[in-house]
């Protein structure tokens, strides 16, 4: 296989181009003055995790749905519930304090 | 017998068999399916008592899988599990953030001492640690003592000094038990040693107050918090942003006082700790000069006896 001087180019530019989109992004999160406000940023935080807990709130949901028809009363979704705030809590819980003093 | 079930825990969780509440739930169907495939391919090969013994292991062993990791029946009853936050002093080298001891403690008198006493710990505890001399002073003079008898025998309040203990906003239990609806506020000076993994669940506590999971409904004067054993705690979330204000100018939002009050607890509970890490520290550097010696000094001693060596010859 021979390769042009214009494959070799573009090549050559991703390359530089993923590097240089990479760093930038790392040089973006490090070291980051981070302002402290006096808003309380864990439920932001936790807002923006629940993107990753799709699974454990559609559980919870359906388990919601099912014991609305529950008579007894002792029906409750405590299980669904903690699964997912466990979730919330991982994703949460190593970025809350970057964000205080 | 312990550790061989946390082995077959790690063993079953690294295969993806379990997992401690969250997806057993979801793989509760695997288990029984895993043993019915072990099962039926060893039936299979062969009908003979090995292929049904084999059978029965693969059940054992599933069924040993399953069950070390089936989701505890009483989880609600031991609270949900508090996230491992990074605090700065949770390194073996680290110390305790001192302007957040001095912001929690702030944050205690504005808001918790109303109802928690800290009757083991003393003003003069302070000094050095997040306030200086007349710093504590000023605020020990601030609270009042009962002090007596006097000379006519009777029983007077003054001024606190360095050397008295935290007030206490109640005379006894009983008296808390009565102002509370019948629960008891609990002293906060060993608090943070006093439960699992003190600062990570004070802090998932304090900031954990959420509506109830649907079909759980705690009852007047009791509010929902899954970090609490049980889930019906009866103090009410009492961290507000802006609640405090701070010296220093730290924004006080909710998380942040929690933050600097857990700090102030854990400093409360374990005061010498950075005393212990230095000292740490120099016993582990002096410990390996020694070994270094020692290890020197022996292999010079056994240097005769290990470079002996014995022949084995023939008589005659």
């Amino acid at each position: 296989v021979v390769f042009s001087v214009q494959d070799r180019l573009q090549v050559s530019f991703d390359c530089a181009f993923t590097t240089l989109s990479w760093w930038l992004a790392v040089r973006d999160r490090v070291g980051k003055m981070v302002e402290y406000t006096e808003e309380d940023p864990k439920p932001q935080l936790e807002e923006e995790c629940k993107v990753h807990c799709v699974r454990e709130w559609a559980a919870y949901k359906a388990c919601a749905e099912r014991i609305k028809s529950d008579t007894t009363g002792q029906a409750h979704c405590s299980g669904q519930y903690f699964d997912f705030w466990k979730c919330i809590d991982h994703c949460a819980a190593p970025q809350l304090f970057h964000h205080l003093k | 017998m312990r550790s061989s079930v946390s082995l077959f825990r790690t063993l079953g969780k690294g295969l993806g068999l379990c997992a401690d509440a969250s997806s057993s739930r979801v793989a509760q169907q695997a288990v029984p399916a895993l043993s019915a495939a072990m099962s039926s391919t060893a039936s299979e090969a062969e009908s003979s008592k090995g292929a049904h013994y084999a059978a029965a292991l693969g059940g054992i062993v599933a069924g040993i899988f399953g069950a070390s990791c089936v989701a505890s029946a009483n989880e609600v009853g031991d609270g949900l599990h508090a996230p491992h936050y990074h605090w700065s002093h949770d390194g073996v080298l680290d110390s305790y953030d001192h302007a957040s001891i001095r912001r929690g403690h702030k944050v205690y008198q504005q808001v918790c001492a109303a109802c928690h006493s800290m009757q083991y710990l003393h003003w003069r505890q302070l000094v050095g640690v997040c306030y200086t001399e007349e710093e504590a002073k000023e605020l020990a003079a601030e609270t009042e003592v009962e002090d007596g008898p006097n000379d006519e025998g009777e029983m007077f309040t003054r001024e606190g000094r360095l050397f008295d203990a935290f007030p206490s906003p109640y005379a006894n239990e009983a008296s808390a038990r009565f102002a509370n609806g019948g629960a008891y506020p609990p002293d906060l000076t060993l608090i943070s040693g006093g439960r699992h993994d003190g600062p990570n669940y004070i802090f998932s506590l304090l900031t954990g107050y959420r509506d109830p999971p649907a079909g759980i409904s705690v009852r007047e004067g009791l509010y929902y918090n899954p970090y609490f054993p049980g889930g019906a705690i009866a103090m009410p979330k009492m961290l507000v942003d802006g609640g405090v204000e701070y010296d220093d100018g730290t924004p006080a939002n909710a998380s942040q006082q929690a933050k600097d009050v857990t700090t102030f607890l854990a400093w409360s509970s374990y005061p010498y700790q950075d005393e212990m890490r230095v000292m740490g520290i120099k016993a582990c550097l002096m410990i390996s000069i020694l070994i270094a010696f020692a290890s020197y000094s022996k292999r010079l001693r056994w240097a005769p006896i290990k470079s002996q060596r014995l022949v084995m010859d023939v008589v005659n």
